[in-house]
């Protein structure tokens, strides 16, 4: 010890993770050259870190997946995406809307005029923002079903890309449509509902893998 | 399954961050049923394991804050094939002295080898302020073992 400056646990933890610069660890590892005190006080919390990495995963000691079977099924007897699936496919429901936002960009609907100029920016401001949303969201529920890889039928896997395919097309004709006319809100709107279709056929899919 | 892959980190996250079994088990099913009734809020996060983490740990949080103001009681049996079941019980006792922040952030680093930028979203803190409480952590459980091994 000798009147030796010593460092502290949090700084020596930091060095351990390699997580200060490189001339504060510079620093530490010359002192723990010549430093018995602070090489011990590494070697502890190696140890405690390692010891701790070995607890590991645990599981219950009861099956708790029946419980939580029942739940899921008792919620999605209310909105069965089988029988929404394959009575009313979410891809006619998307169709009809792409009409419609065409028919609405290319004649005009009489009533986006009658929105105040600032109004219909800031509107215009949500719209964008919500379909920023809507693609993270399709994007975090798309790679938690790829992480998943649920083991459906071939039958079933085509019916799902086949729809997936069928709303990507519609999602991209909205955007043809808005290339007329960027800043009609309601074609935008047209667009989100695209895209909440696509979120909700891809929830189900993910509560169906769970 | 989803719940394959995930059900034993959650269930030993849950478990270290109350110490007891029975909770942990609630928070594991609570967590996936919560999950499925919110799927459709599921927005932007960086993946869908950090989520149902996030859910885990707010509400393993809730258990706690409703239980009374005892420390929590450890009861956690040393699982088969546990190397040094000894040592295993020296750790569970010491994290149940840790500070719930320094704890959360050890048991998600240290025991389920998250990195500190998926442990900021599950905790609510900055991926800096995780790295900071982890060391911190680190040397309170060095205190804590220290003076239980001079006790004893």
């Amino acid at each position: 010890m000798s009147g030796q400056k010593h460092f502290s646990d949090e700084v020596l933890s930091a060095y351990i993770d390699r997580d200060l610069d490189r001339e504060r660890s510079a620093e530490i590892s010359a002192h723990l050259g010549s430093c018995a005190a602070c090489r011990a006080v590494v070697a502890e919390i190696e140890a405690i870190r390692n010891d701790l990495s070995d607890l590991g995963q645990d599981q219950p000691q009861r099956d708790l997946w029946p419980a939580i079977r029942q739940e899921v099924a008792r919620v999605h007897e209310t909105v069965s995406w089988w029988r929404r699936f394959w009575m009313a496919p979410v891809a006619a429901a998307v169709g009809a809307a792409v009409a419609l936002l065409i028919v609405l960009v290319f004649t005009g609907p009489p009533r986006q005029g009658s929105v105040k100029p600032a109004g219909r920016l800031s509107a215009l401001a949500s719209v964008q923002k919500a379909e920023l949303e809507y693609r993270g969201a399709i994007a975090s529920l798309q790679q938690a079903l790829r992480a998943d890889k649920p083991a459906w039928g071939p039958r079933t896997q085509k019916v799902i890309a086949e729809s997936l395919a069928e709303i990507d097309k519609s999602i991209k004709r909205c955007h043809e449509a808005l290339k007329a006319e960027p800043e009609n809100i309601q074609a935008h709107e047209m667009v989100l509902a695209a895209y909440q279709q696509k979120v909700d056929l891809l929830t189900e899919l993910v509560a169906e893998s769970m | 399954m989803l719940y394959q892959r995930h059900c034993g980190k959650i269930y030993g996250l849950a478990l270290r961050l109350s110490g007891s079994q029975a909770d942990a088990e609630d928070v594991v099913q609570d967590t996936f049923m919560r999950a499925f009734r919110h799927l459709g809020k599921f927005r932007k996060d960086s993946s869908f394991g950090t989520w149902l983490y996030r859910i885990a740990v707010n509400r393993t949080r809730d258990l706690i804050k409703r239980r009374k103001p005892a420390s929590p009681e450890l009861e956690i049996a040393t699982q088969p094939g546990q190397a040094d079941a000894l040592m295993g019980r020296r750790l569970e006792k010491a994290l149940g002295k840790l500070p719930a922040g320094y704890r959360e952030v050890l048991v998600l680093h240290d025991v389920l080898g998250m990195r500190h930028a998926e442990i900021g979203p599950v905790l609510g803190i900055k991926a800096g302020t995780s790295k900071s409480q982890l060391h911190k952590a680190r040397a309170n459980m060095r205190q804590i073992l220290t003076s239980a091994q001079g006790a004893s």
